[in-house]
């Protein structure tokens, strides 16, 4: 972690690839999310 | 009715096991943007492990021995998925939300949570001892002098960094999360928006 990481610039937007990446990864994992459907166990639900 | 007797009426009233302890849970959480709360949580645990191992062992062996390495990493590691599920949390309950129906105190200390967690981790990118540390904390103070409260945290201080990070905010953010947990229990999960009436809309 010692290190200078790189950095993107556009106009007035500056950040570093790691923190862009992570960014990236949580609007996917987000998105996965939301679509993915969840394993229905054979579990007592109030309203199911 | 003095005051033990006075809090333990409220604590009924407020505070039910049920909802504490439920082995029931609504229909609309069988979701998995549902689970981002708990993998927070299961995160600051793992924090709290790591960090109580290195605050025993300290920083030469965290620096010097592998097994040191390896625990000063998962508890580095432990930040990241924390703020990782924290912000996608957020996310999840803002498009929901979350704040409807009497939850107002829930988000608010959510809020709470996610600021002095901030304040957590920059006392420990700032207490690791190398110079990436060093550079945090050169660049922090102006910040700091520069809305007034740099006499009282003074991020060139290790001790008091260290103390801050290992003892103050830690207790700090562990009850406010589970203030925040008791009020999810107490309130419950807030139900979806309903399914917009197209023809209602009309």
């Amino acid at each position: 972690m010692n290190h200078v990481p790189q950095y993107l610039h556009w106009w007035f937007i500056q950040i570093s690839v790691p923190n862009l990446t992570a960014i990236g990864l949580m609007v996917v994992v987000f998105a996965l999310a939301l679509v993915l459907p969840y394993p229905r166990r054979r579990t007592r639900g109030i309203g199911q | 009715m003095n005051l033990t007797s006075s809090l333990r009426n409220r604590l009924e009233r407020k505070v039910a096991l049920e909802d504490l302890l439920p082995d029931e849970l609504p229909s609309y959480v069988h979701a998995y943007v549902y689970l981002f709360g708990i993998a927070t949580i299961a995160s600051l645990f793992l924090l709290i492990l790591s960090g109580i191992w290195l605050a025993m062992a300290g920083p030469t062996w965290w620096h010097v021995s592998n097994l040191g390495h390896y625990v000063n990493s998962v508890h580095f590691w432990c930040v990241q998925a924390f703020f990782f599920f924290m912000v996608l949390h957020l996310w999840t309950s803002f498009f929901q939300g979350a704040w409807r129906d009497g939850r107002g105190a829930t988000w608010t200390v959510g809020v709470l949570c996610f600021l002095v967690g901030l304040g957590t981790a920059f006392t420990g990118y700032i207490s690791q001892q190398n110079f990436d540390a060093q550079w945090i904390a050169v660049q922090g103070k102006d910040a700091l002098n520069a809305i007034g409260v740099g006499a009282f945290f003074n991020v060139l201080n290790f001790g008091q960094m260290y103390g801050f990070h290992i003892v103050v905010l830690p207790v700090a953010v562990s009850a406010l999360v589970g203030l925040h947990l008791l009020l999810v229990r107490t309130h419950g999960v807030v139900r979806p928006y309903p399914a917009n009436d197209r023809e209602g809309d009309q």
